[in-house]
């Protein structure tokens, strides 16, 4: 907890690098205040070294602020030890390739490092784990995109939490799905993190396909079962960052289950880098906070339809392509195998097999 | 199969008949030692149904383990082969240590080995791991650099020096706290899961023999929450019946329990079951165990129910016999603090499970007799002070007598507490014969005909009292948006260090507290309803 919470504070709205354009900022290595010259330069900051500065710009700055014979000198042990005393959670850049496990905080790729850390403070305090590689992989490098939402406002301030189902300790409201629903909306970090709960029609199993676009990066999963549980995830999917819309196709379960949409990957929820940009009433910014903070924009829209239960390809119709589909896939479903709402869905029933009776609904609706 | 750490009326059985079989020379000992000396009774003696006999415990015998260690849990198991029952226990340690206690069989215990580590070890278990015939630990190390690591056993019962058999290179997960082993893959050696607090997750580490291990797979849990699931400890056991070993984990900041069938060697999707609604609020789900309490023949789960408002509960997550467990039964628990640790286990030989509650604000032992199995009725009889958070709780038979003792310990107080098990055993095959006949004609010709007569301290449990929640403990730690029993949960599984004396101060909980509480949550509700800062 206290890893998080440190790093929340030191990223969040009100932290350190609580500022408007971060991305920009990183791109020079600014921090809150000038730099000195020596700032940064080779060196570890937390060893000696005979040259004066060091290689992390926020602690370097700190530390040269505390004591300026450290940018003006060299990096003594009286640096070193306003370091180690100042500069914790301060990782960036530090050894190791940022796409590569490796034991220590930080990666080398300081613009890589700073957005890392920013979504996620484990990478700034403890070891850069396979997470953190795997996020540096998918999103360092990728610019940052802004789209054009279409649709019914969702009406949730991002500093609200009104459709996230029973997921904050509340019953609060979900979005209720039906066929050819169009929406859009905003998502903000915090805690609770923010999500939208779509409430899918349980009376009976259909197929369903969702498109979705968002500025964040973006999870969605399918979630079944009523608030006291049993509740399961059946599938969950992570998207790569603005590469446009993607699609998802899947037969509902009947009762209750939901569409949950929310930022972070298909390993990890994201709950950090994302201030909500809109006042609230209740909570008014004091005169020297700084402006809120985003890494990505905040702003995400969908569409959903309804299709047939056996149009197993999704293209309107029912024929020839969707029985070869559900011959291709003929035989008993591996539970523990993972179900990807990308591929086709062939078990019209849900029984777990795909057999006669799903050919048989087929055959039903050709 | 099940968990090397149950007690289930078969595994009492198999203990009674090994105990029989070793003879019942050190059983009559036993018995003897007790008619020998005075004994010091602690409970309170009202039996609910007249032929069922009180629990009763002797005076608890502590063992104090050093400074600065935090023990967590422990795990009991005759490590030097001296037939007396010793111990391995996890602790959060700043001088980062692991300990082994050797036993004297008469609930005292001493230092054997101090291990040592790399961060706090919040959970160990025994197995061959690496399979020379030779019981090793295995653990896991918390903090920024988290690995699972294996103390391979030596001869003697020693312990060598801590093998790092999974890193982050091999995907440990971040901050690991609970484990389990079991042979997973059906491929004949002990395999390990471990659960990560901050990662909402479980690693599956497959071996691969020689201290091997590969990660097979990453389970994930509590995605769909706005808050943290910080999953906790983990159970192993056939719960669907299919002859391979499941997993049951609680989720401390989610309030929780997730099932995690075994399809074949590899894990299906976690299904997760929230605790009942509890008068006006949710419990926090401190733990999680298998046992099969309807003696129906596959394994329910039961867990405590931190609850702020009333007194605290058990919950009893039936299975329907294919491995799900829609039906939910509330059971009365410890009548004072905040109920943490659990533990089911036949204490009197009727062939029921008995509980046993480890409760914290105040530390308290409990004792409680079942009186309905179906209905999931307990009678408290025991009601015993102890330390300030008794994180973990257990019985087993320490002495020799063929009865289960109670071992607990305290997280903060860093202290182990036995009480030796002195109820009547019941039963025609109970017990070794000899101690449950004399206990019973003791006490009919002496304790009970005159209960004047009976040392008891326990405190009365008629009305609950429990120490001021600190202003520490309600605060939203799992970010879900309200401030809780789960935080309470989370806060309490949090601890590392003693608690202050004002935190151990016990008062009653008078009516306009509870409205208070209520307010305030009430008021985090609608606040949480709007802020998102």
């Amino acid at each position: 907890m206290k890893l998080l919470r440190c790093a929340h504070g030191l990223f969040g709205a009100h932290g350190l690098f609580g500022a408007h354009g971060l991305l920009s900022a990183l791109a020079v290595g600014a921090i809150a205040h000038a730099a000195p010259a020596q700032c940064p330069v080779p060196g570890d900051c937390r060893e000696v070294h005979a040259t004066p500065g060091c290689e992390q710009p926020e602690c370097c700055t700190l530390v040269c602020d505390f004591d300026p014979s450290c940018c003006s000198i060299e990096w003594s042990e009286i640096c070193v030890k306003a370091a180690l005393e100042l500069c914790e959670g301060i990782s960036c850049p530090s050894a190791g390739a940022c796409d590569v496990i490796h034991p220590n905080a930080g990666c080398a790729d300081f613009d890589c490092c700073e957005l890392i850390t920013t979504l996620d403070g484990w990478c700034t305090y403890a070891a850069w784990d396979e997470l953190c590689a795997l996020e540096a992989e998918m999103l360092c490098g990728v610019a940052p995109c802004v789209i054009n939402t279409v649709g019914v406002d969702e009406s949730e301030p991002c500093y609200k939490r009104l459709n996230d189902g029973w997921g904050v300790g509340l019953v609060a409201a979900r979005i209720p799905f039906s066929c050819e629903l169009g929406m859009k909306g905003k998502i903000a970090d915090g805690g609770p993190r923010d999500l939208e709960w779509f409430e899918l029609d349980g009376s009976t199993r259909r197929r369903v396909r969702f498109t979705f676009e968002a500025e964040f990066p973006i999870e969605l999963q399918y979630m079944l079962g009523p608030e006291d549980g049993p509740n399961e995830v059946k599938w969950l999917v992570g998207e790569p960052l603005c590469e446009g819309p993607r699609t998802v196709q899947f037969l509902t379960e009947p009762g209750t289950s939901t569409l949950i949409l929310g930022t972070g990957n298909r390993e990890r929820a994201y709950r950090e880098g994302l201030d909500c940009d809109e006042i609230n009433p209740d909570f008014p910014p004091e005169p020297d906070d700084p402006p809120p903070f985003a890494v990505y924009g905040l702003r995400w829209q969908m569409t959903a339809e309804c299709l047939a239960l056996a149009d197993i390809d999704g293209d309107g119709a029912v024929g020839a392509a969707d029985l070869s589909l559900l011959l291709a896939a003929w035989g008993e479903l591996d539970p523990s195998e993972e179900f990807d709402p990308r591929q086709p869905d062939a078990d019209l029933d849900g029984d777990g097999a795909v057999g006669a009776s799903d050919l048989s609904l087929l055959l039903a609706s050709w | 199969m099940q968990s090397p750490h149950d007690v289930h009326p078969h595994r009492i059985q198999a203990m009674k008949r090994t105990c029989s079989r070793s003879g019942t020379f050190a059983c009559r000992g036993s018995s003897l030692r007790i008619l020998g000396s005075l004994l010091v009774m602690v409970g309170v003696a009202t039996a609910a149904i007249a032929d069922e006999e009180p629990l009763v415990f002797n005076a608890p015998v502590m063992t104090v383990l050093p400074e600065p260690f935090f023990p967590t849990m422990f795990r009991v198991r005759d490590i030097d082969g001296d037939g007396k029952q010793d111990l391995a226990i996890a602790g959060r340690d700043p001088d980062d240590r692991l300990l082994t206690y050797k036993g004297n069989g008469l609930g005292g215990f001493t230092p054997l080995q101090t291990l040592s580590a790399e961060g706090f070890t919040d959970w160990l278990e025994f197995g061959d791991m690496d399979g020379d015939g030779l019981v090793d630990i295995v653990s896991a190390w918390r903090g920024d650099l988290p690995r699972v690591v294996v103390y391979r056993g030596l001869a003697g019962g020693q312990f060598a020096a801590p093998v790092v058999v999974a890193g982050i290179e091999l995907g440990v997960g971040r901050d690991p706290e609970g484990i389990a082993i079991g042979d997973f893959d059906s491929d004949g050696d002990i395999d390990v899961v471990v659960s990560s607090y901050i990662g909402q997750s479980f690693e599956y580490f497959a071996n691969n023999g020689g201290l091997s291990f590969e990660r097979v797979q990453r389970v994930r849990c509590a995605q769909y929450l706005g808050g943290y699931g910080f999953p906790r400890m983990i159970e192993t056991g056939d719960i669907d019946g299919d002859g391979d070993l499941d997993l049951v984990a609680n989720q401390l900041g989610g309030g929780r329990i997730a099932v995690i069938r075994n399809e074949s060697g590899r894990f299906t999707r976690a299904v997760e079951y929230r605790g009942p609604q509890i008068g006006n609020e949710r419990p926090g789900i401190s733990a999680a165990h298998l046992a099969d309490i309807d003696g129906d023949g596959d394994l329910d789960i039961y867990a405590p129910a931190l609850v702020l408002e009333t007194t605290q509960r058990i919950v009893w997550f039936r299975n329907d016999g294919t491995g799900r467990f829609n039906e939910r039964i509330i059971g009365d628990g410890p009548s004072s603090g905040y109920v943490f640790s659990v533990k089911l286990a036949d204490l009197d030989s009727d062939g029921d499970l008995d509980m046993i509650c480890g409760s914290a604000l105040p530390g308290l032992l409990s004792a409680h007799r079942c009186v309905s199995v179906g209905d999931f009725l307990f009678e408290q009889d025991g009601y015993y002070p102890f330390g300030s958070l008794v994180r973990h709780c257990d019985a087993f038979d320490y002495d020799g007598d063929c009865d289960l003792d109670l071992i607990t310990i305290d997280g903060p107080g860093r202290t182990i507490l036995t009480r030796r098990n002195i109820t009547p055993q019941q039963g025609s095959g109970s017990g070794c014969g000899g101690l449950a006949a004399a206990n019973r004609a003791t006490r009919e010709h002496s304790t009970r005909s005159q209960p004047a007569e009976q040392v008891t301290n326990s405190t009365p449990a008629a009305s609950w009292s429990r120490s001021p929640l600190p202003s520490a403990a309600q605060h939203d730690w799992n970010e879900d948006g309200v401030v809780d029993a789960s935080d309470v949960a989370v806060w309490l599984g949090s601890l590392s260090r003693p608690l202050s004396e004002n935190m151990l101060k016990v008062t009653p909980a008078p009516a306009a507290e509870v409205d208070a509480k209520r307010e305030q949550k009430q008021s985090t509700r609608t606040n949480a309803q709007g802020a998102a800062r």
